[in-house]
This record gives structure tokens, C-alpha cells and sequence, in this order.
């Protein structure tokens, strides 16, 4: 086990108006729970506004919670854990040079030591098939999955145990996705990285994922290992996602201020105790957690 | 595409360029030293001799508006350096910590904004003894507050980027984001005011002139060459018009330099 | 099914005149659209799909310019430099709606007004009468009640809504054709297939034609009934849908379809496409695929290919048998 955590919760607070100071607490991420294992891919699959990215930034140290704890299985914080963002057009220093970019993680941890990192650098563009005279060019000058590559480049200079991925081939174009999916699976097996796979893509996910948590406004849903979660599914929107049959969703907002459920307005199977109560997170069978109060 | 091609900033550097060379190179290229009097030559007009005539004591009014040129850049040149110094640190340092520090300087930023610039200008100079180092620093002190509040939003915009949280992510210290990724990004705009800057620390420093508290005879500066001419002004229109004119064509370029480097360096 | 043509457009070319070079950015287009029928435009980044779309009632970029071709709407001929003609079909007969929503929509407006606003200028019809109308048309994208949704801003809505707002915009003024470029993709999956419904909803209530470009040639199984697709600026596959999703000829397809992670997929790695998207400025001789394609052979490297039947409907740009 290289991460757990537990009962992570984060608020913001937004204020409503210009003129008043009166500020209205957003629940942003409530209630999670999870383990990473070594050497495997954690799916987080989940809509716009779920709470997945601050999921990804609580766990980064970019935030900090509100509530409940994660707690790290090694030390030395910052070299173990690194991110990967869903844009590679801004995630890049424009005014850098690649070789400046890759040389970054080295200078920040002190471990630059001229040639040899020369040479660090070229199995780095390696690892994620590059070829070595990109270095002496600039952001701008490569396409889409090039700067993504360069992005996981730098992620994983300083050998990280953990990288989390936040919707890493959201912006991509398909052919180009496919090949970053391969590399980061290729970069899992050989140097055993483990990953927190954030996606709003089913189909990513369950090519991706070992294991599933599934978000829906910042609550967790369901998660477990994939093939149960997937081949098995429980909670109604889990049923929905993995159906083409869609009905007609609305999303609840903010401003919807009930204590139960947030799947409700949309449940068909709902009844008042979902409206009070958010539901607990239930363990069905080994590898496989559902917070549903119809499954009681 | 080169720089050249755009005809506003060709024309703006090439006065620059010209300027600059004329001030660097003052005593070699100026006919006469600026400081000679000439009793029997008193306010001639333009002549062979003396191309931009001469004033009330005789002296060459060529040769002392090129020796102004060296004044008046310096001026403006250090004055804007003292000025953007101070705006790229309060700036940053307000854009990046935010909170209660953001708050102090946007405030302090404020309050210096209040103020007249000129007449506070006038009232320190007036304290103070009126030479050309007085001048750049009070000049300086009083013109950062454009370039502090522009950096502020530049890193205010840019700290959101992504590339700013991988470097967080990656764990590097407030001082390296700051200087090696945010600033370097904010440079753009920081330059183009700067150098319209040097226009407005230009004219101020020929205004203190004009009104005697800037630059003092005989050292000479475009201000004071006018100051000195307003009383002939009826009988020796050379006097007024060339200095008037350097002005007006120093200013123009460096404006004209600022539009242009807007375009490349966004 | 109703074979009568809608739009044709024959041998489109489309140019962005840079500073210091010239792209051809729709290269050699012809198209085919029948009346009711849910045409769909798939291509990555780059390939064209937008300007062609663009081209087919102007709307291009300042830097863009058409250099050829011929397009006719229900059997009359469009003249591109004919402003006044393309004013009466933009917006009346052929409407268009774009990726980003709430961009799309002014932010000082409620929905409804914005609506009833098409109402008032296009349609001339007096404003007493144009907020029923309006109503109808929010009722008819599903946003209902039409009543409420008729007051709200474009920052109250989620994205998914805002778009159908813009779609209720676009169908208000009926017209024949509806052209939408990426509306979901950037929609989460629940919100764009509900999308996607209420699209085939209303081609099927209000005979409306659509012609839909999309990246992601995941979603179009059960909606579209014709598929092109685009490479480099051209059309290098076209036909019946459900044809070319089972039967695709033209390797890039292929490889298209294939690299497409799937619930059932149970291999450790992707199909991908070697090498980058074509960029169009740097094209190499012959067929534009030859870089990535793996069947590549001394024929493609020298001579672009021409459209080749393959059965009934359906035609690509490939030497292969």
C-alpha cells in the first residue's frame, strides 16, 4: 500500500454576491476513501464538477483538506509524488527550452551535475520516445502529444513512485491518445509506477484501470477493484454510465441545498430516507464498496 | 518576419539609435564646448557657423542641445530603471503572496496615486538640492506605480497556469518560481511600458528644467535651454523651436518604439 | 429513404493566406447531403472538417479565402460573394452550432430574450406573439419547464444546457439544414449522448438535416446515417455508416477505429497511429497518409489517389484492394 486515504473532505468557500460578504460553503470533495496498491492504476472517473481535480491537487499538497487525512507510505514528499495535466499547452513554460523544462526537477532537487545529467536527459526522451534534438527547441514548435510526452517526461525525471494523471489525453486527438495510453502503461511496467488516473472517459478508464472510484458531486459512488465494479455494477449511476440507454439527467447544483443523496433528483429508484441522508459507503463483497441506501 | 518590416518601430528605433549615439558621442560631435561664452556673437541666427544660431551669452545652441541630449537620456534612462526596479518587485511580490500583503502594496499603490506625481516631484525637489542624481531618483520614486500594478496582474494570470503548479508540484521554492517562470513570462509588457516610460520621465525632467528646479545652468538640458529662451522669445525664435523640437522627436520615438515592440511582445 | 439532394458542394477549395505562405486547408471537397438525413464529419485536429463547413456559406476567417468550387442548396447555386444571398440562408435555411456554448451566448441576455430577439429581427414577428414561440422552442430542446428557463442566464446553466439553448437558437427559425462542429465535445458523456437524442429527436420531427463534425468517431454509431471522413484537408472515406463502421477500407480508418480504447478490449496495449497529425503546411507528395500508413507503397509516395468505389455509397481515397 503506497497511499490511503481517508475521509478526505474539501470545501470552498464562494461569496455570492459582490456587494455582501455573506460567503456560501461549496462541498467540493466529501467522504473519501481509498488505497492505492503499488504497481497498479487507480481510475477516478467522473463528470465535470465531481471534485476529481481537487482530488488530484489535495493529493499533490496544491491544496490542503479540510478534512480527514491522506497519509503517504514513504517519505520525502515532493520526489515521489508528480502530476500530469490535462493541457499540454500550458502545462509547458513557454519560454523554456526543452532542455531547460527536463532539466528543472534535477536543479530543483540538486541532483545536476552536468554531463551525466546530459545523459539523464537523453534515457529520459527515451522512455517516452523522443528523439534527443528536441531539447534545443521550444514548447510552441510541437504538437499536442509531443508536449504531453515532455510533460511525462518531467513528471517522471526524478523517479516518482506515484504520478497522478489529471485527464492526461482530454485534449488530444484520438490516434494521439491511444499512443500516450500505451506509453503510460509501457512507463507503469518499467519502472513500476503507480498511478491515480483522473478521466471523465468510462472507456479510458476501463482500458486504464486496475482499480475504480467513481465521483458524483464530490461524493464517492462506488468503487472496488474494475472487473467487479464494471462487470457488476450496483449504484444507479453507475448502471447509467455503463448503459447506452441515457435518460434524462439534471444535474443538481450548489444552490440545491438538501443533506441526502446528490444522485436523488435523478434516481429512479429514490426514496425520502436518500433525500435526509447521505448514504454510507457499504462493503458488498471483497474489492467492491457502493454508498447506496437501497442496497440495505 | 523581421522586426523591420513594421514601419512604426523602424522609425522609432532609428531616432532611438540616432539619439542614443549623439548622446554617447556628445564631445566628439558637438562644434563647440557648450560652456564657451562668445560676447561678440550674442543671439545670432542660424548661420554657417553656428547651424542652430546662438543664445544670450554667445554660446553654441547646437552644441549645447547635444550635450542636453546626453542629459535628457540619462535622466529618463535611470529614472525608468529606478522605476521599474521597484514596480518588479512590489508588483510580484503583491501578485504572488496575495492576501494581506497584496492588499498593503495594492493600497500603498493607492495612495501614491493620489498624489499629483508633478507637484509632489516639485515639492521634494524644492527640498532637496536640485541637481541631475536628485532628479533621476525623485523621477523614479514617484513613476513605479503603472509598472506595479502591470506586473501584478501578469503574475496574478500567469500563477494560475499549469506550468506554474508542475513546478510547485515538482517542489521548487517561492524565489525560483517567481524569478526563472514568472517574471520572465511577464516581461513583455513590462518593456513596452518601460519604454514609454522614458518618454514621460523625459518630459517631466524637461518640465523641472523649464521651471528652473531640474537641471541647473550651466549645465545644459533641452528644459533649461527653453527656460532660458523665454525671454527672448520674440527676437530669437531658434531658442524655443529646436529644443522644442528635440523633445517632440525623442518623445514620438520612444513612443513610437513602445506601439511597435507591443505587437512582438505579447 | 428520400434521395433528393439538399447541398452539393463539387471540387471545394479552401486557402489561409498567411503572412509568408498559403495552406490549403479544404482541398478538392465534394459533398452530398440528402434532405433528413444526419451526416456526420469525422477528422482530428487539422484536417479540415471546420473550414469546410465554414466555406459552405462563407463564414470564414478574414485569412481564409474559397479559390474554387461550387456549391448548390436546395438546387440553387450559392454565390460566395453574394452577401445578401448568404445573409438570407445563414441563420434562416442553414444554421450552425459551435463547441463552446456559453461563449457562444451573451452573458448580458436571458436565454429566452436572446431567443425571442431571433424571433423579432429575422422572422419579423411582432414581439406580443414571439414569446410563445419561443417557449415552443425551448419546450422542443427539452428544457422544460420552458417558463423558467425562459428567465435564466447563460451563467446559471450548465454547459449541456447552454447548448440546448443554442440549438433552440439555431432550429427557431426552421431551417433545413443544421451544421454543429464539436457541440459535445466538451460535454461530459451522460450530457453529450442526451445531446445527441434530442439532435436525432429533431431531425426526425422537424425534418431537419444535420451535419455533425466530431473528432470522436466513438459516438456516432447509432446516430449518424452517413459518415465522412477527413485527412489533411480532404475526404478520404465516405458512405453509409453503419458500412464504414463494419467495413472500413482506407487504413486510416482503420487504425482510427481500432486505436479507440473499448469496455471489451482486453489487450495490454492500444492500436495506435504512428507519427503525428498531418500538418498541413509540411505535406509530403501522394497520398497525404503515406508517413503513418503501414501499408504503404511506391504508388501512394507519388501520386495522390482518386476515389475508388467499393460497393454501393461508399468510396475511398486508397490504392489497397
Amino acid at each position: 500500500m503506497l497511499l490511503r486515504v481517508e475521509n478526505l473532505g474539501k470545501q470552498y468557500a464562494i461569496s455570492k454576491s459582490f456587494f455582501s460578504n455573506k460567503e456560501t460553503i461549496v462541498q467540493a470533495l466529501d467522504n473519501i476513501n481509498f488505497e492505492l496498491r503499488e504497481g497498479t492504476i487507480l481510475g477516478v472517473l467522473g463528470e465535470t464538477g465531481s471534485g476529481k481535480t481537487t482530488l488530484a491537487k489535495l493529493i499533490v499538497k496544491l491544496l490542503e483538506p479540510n478534512n480527514g487525512k491522506i497519509i503517504y507510505n514513504f517519505d520525502n514528499f515532493p520526489r515521489n509524488v508528480q502530476m500530469v495535466f490535462q493541457n499540454p499547452f500550458s502545462s509547458l513554460n513557454p519560454m523554456m527550452k526543452i532542455k531547460d523544462i527536463l532539466k528543472e526537477p534535477f536543479l530543483i532537487h540538486h541532483l545536476d551535475n552536468g554531463t551525466d545529467t546530459d545523459s539523464k536527459l537523453r534515457i529520459l526522451l527515451e522512455k517516452v520516445n523522443l528523439s534527443y534534438d528536441c531539447l534545443k527547441h521550444h514548447p510552441d514548435e510541437f504538437s499536442g502529444g509531443q508536449r504531453q510526452r515532455i510533460a511525462i517526461a518531467r513528471a517522471i525525471a526524478i523517479e516518482p513512485k506515484v504520478l497522478v494523471c489529471d485527464e492526461p489525453t482530454a485534449s488530444l486527438d484520438l490516434s494521439v491518445q491511444a499512443q500516450i495510453l500505451n506509453l503510460f502503461i509501457k512507463l507503469k511496467e518499467e519502472l513500476g509506477l503507480s498511478y491515480i488516473f483522473i478521466s471523465h472517459n468510462i472507456e479510458v478508464i476501463s482500458f486504464i484501470a486496475d482499480e475504480v472510484l467513481i465521483l458524483y458531486e464530490g461524493k464517492p459512488v462506488e468503487r472496488g477493484l474494475k472487473n467487479k465494479v464494471f462487470n457488476n455494477p450496483l449504484h444507479p449511476y453507475t448502471k447509467i454510465l455503463l448503459s447506452s440507454d441515457i435518460g434524462e439527467l439534471q444535474k443538481t447544483s450548489a444552490q440545491d441545498n438538501y443533506s441526502g443523496c446528490k444522485f436523488y433528483t435523478n434516481c429512479k429508484f429514490s426514496s425520502d430516507i436518500c433525500k435526509q441522508m447521505t448514504p454510507e459507503e457499504i462493503k458488498t463483497e471483497e474489492g467492491h464498496y457502493v454508498s447506496c441506501h437501497i442496497l440495505k | 518576419m523581421s522586426a523591420l518590416d513594421n514601419k512604426t518601430l523602424f522609425w522609432g528605433l532609428f531616432f532611438v539609435i540616432l539619439l542614443s549615439l549623439i548622446a554617447v558621442f556628445a564631445q566628439f560631435i558637438s562644434p563647440y564646448a557648450y560652456d564657451t561664452i562668445d560676447a561678440d556673437n550674442i543671439l545670432q541666427p542660424p548661420s554657417a557657423g553656428h547651424i542652430f544660431g546662438t543664445d544670450q551669452l554667445g554660446r553654441d545652441v547646437l552644441s549645447r542641445m547635444i550635450y542636453g541630449t546626453r542629459i535628457s537620456l540619462s535622466v529618463g534612462f535611470i529614472a525608468v530603471g529606478i522605476a521599474t526596479f521597484i514596480g518588479i518587485i512590489l508588483g510580484s511580490m503583491a501578485g504572488f503572496y496575495g492576501g494581506f500583503i497584496d492588499r498593503a502594496i495594492t493600497i500603498f499603490i493607492d495612495i501614491m496615486l493620489c498624489f499629483p506625481v508633478f507637484f509632489l516631484i516639485l515639492a521634494i525637489v524644492a527640498l532637496l538640492e536640485p541637481n541631475i542624481y536628485n532628479i533621476m531618483i525623485v523621477i523614479g520614486l514617484t513613476s513605479w506605480m503603472g509598472q506595479a500594478r502591470l506586473i501584478r496582474a501578469e503574475i496574478l494570470s500567469l500563477k494560475e497556469r499549469d506550468f506554474i503548479l508542475a513546478e510547485k508540484v515538482l517542489g521548487a521554492s517561492n524565489q525560483r518560481i517567481i524569478f526563472f517562470h514568472l517574471l520572465p513570462n511577464a516581461v513583455g509588457p513590462v518593456i513596452v511600458s518601460a519604454i514609454l516610460g522614458i518618454a514621460g520621465a523625459i518630459l517631466v525632467e524637461s518640465g523641472l528644467s523649464f521651471l528652473g528646479i531640474g537641471i541647473q545652468p550651466p549645465t545644459p538640458s533641452w528644459g533649461n535651454i527653453l527656460s532660458e529662451a523665454k525671454s527672448t522669445l520674440g527676437i530669437a525664435w531658434w531658442l524655443s523651436v529646436f529644443p522644442g523640437l528635440a523633445i517632440f522627436i525623442t518623445i514620438i520615438s520612444y513612443n513610437l518604439v513602445g506601439e511597435g515592440l507591443k505587437k512582438y511582445l505579447r | 429513404m428520400n434521395s433528393n439532394i439538399l447541398l452539393k458542394a463539387s471540387k471545394l477549395n479552401t486557402r489561409i493566406f498567411y503572412k509568408d505562405s498559403v495552406v490549403n486547408a479544404v482541398c478538392d471537397l465534394d459533398l452530398e447531403l440528402r434532405e433528413k438525413e444526419i451526416l456526420a464529419i469525422i477528422g482530428e485536429s487539422g484536417c479540415g472538417k471546420t473550414m469546410s463547413m465554414l466555406s459552405l456559406t462563407n463564414l470564414l476567417p478574414q485569412s481564409a479565402k474559397i479559390t474554387e468550387g461550387q456549391i448548390l442548396f436546395n438546387g440553387k447555386d450559392i454565390e460566395m460573394d453574394n452577401e445578401d444571398q448568404l445573409r438570407k440562408i445563414r441563420g434562416a435555411q442553414i444554421s450552425y452550432v459551435f463547441q463552446d456554448a456559453t461563449a457562444s451566448l451573451n452573458p448580458l441576455f436571458s436565454v429566452g430574450e436572446q431567443i425571442r430577439e431571433m424571433f423579432i429581427t429575422h422572422e419579423k414577428i411582432p414581439s406580443a406573439e414571439s414569446k410563445n414561440k419561443v417557449l415552443e422552442v425551448l419546450e422542443s430542446v427539452n428544457l422544460k419547464p420552458a417558463e423558467k428557463y425562459y428567465s435564466y442566464y447563460p451563467h446559471q446553466l450548465s454547459g449541456g444546457m447552454n447548448q440546448r439553448a443554442m440549438i433552440a437558437m439555431a432550429i427557431a427559425s426552421k431551417p433545413k439544414l443544421l451544421i454543429a462542429d464539436e457541440p459535445t465535445s466538451s460535454l461530459d458523456r451522460i450530457t453529450e449522448m442526451q445531446i445527441l437524442n434530442l439532435l436525432r429527436d429533431l431531425n426526425k420531427k422537424m425534418n431537419l438535416s444535420i451535419i455533425f463534425i466530431t473528432h470522436n468517431i466513438s459516438i456516432i454509431e447509432n446516430f449518424a446515417d452517413r459518415i465522412v471522413i477527413m485527412y489533411a484537408g480532404r475526404i478520404i472515406e465516405k458512405g453509409d455508416a453503419k458500412e464504414i463502421l463494419r467495413n472500413p477500407k482506407h487504413p486510416y480508418t482503420k487504425a482510427l477505429l481500432k486505436c479507440l480504447p473499448k469496455k471489451e478490449n482486453k489487450d495490454k496495449f492500444l492500436n495506435t497511429i504512428e507519427g503525428n497529425v498531418a500538418d498541413l503546411s509540411d505535406l509530403p507528395d501522394g497520398c497525404k497518409f503515406n508517413p503513418r500508413c503501414p501499408y504503404v507503397m511506391d504508388v501512394c509516395l507519388k501520386e495522390e489517389p482518386e476515389f475508388k468505389k467499393v460497393s454501393e455509397g461508399h468510396f475511398t481515397k486508397c490504392y489497397l484492394e
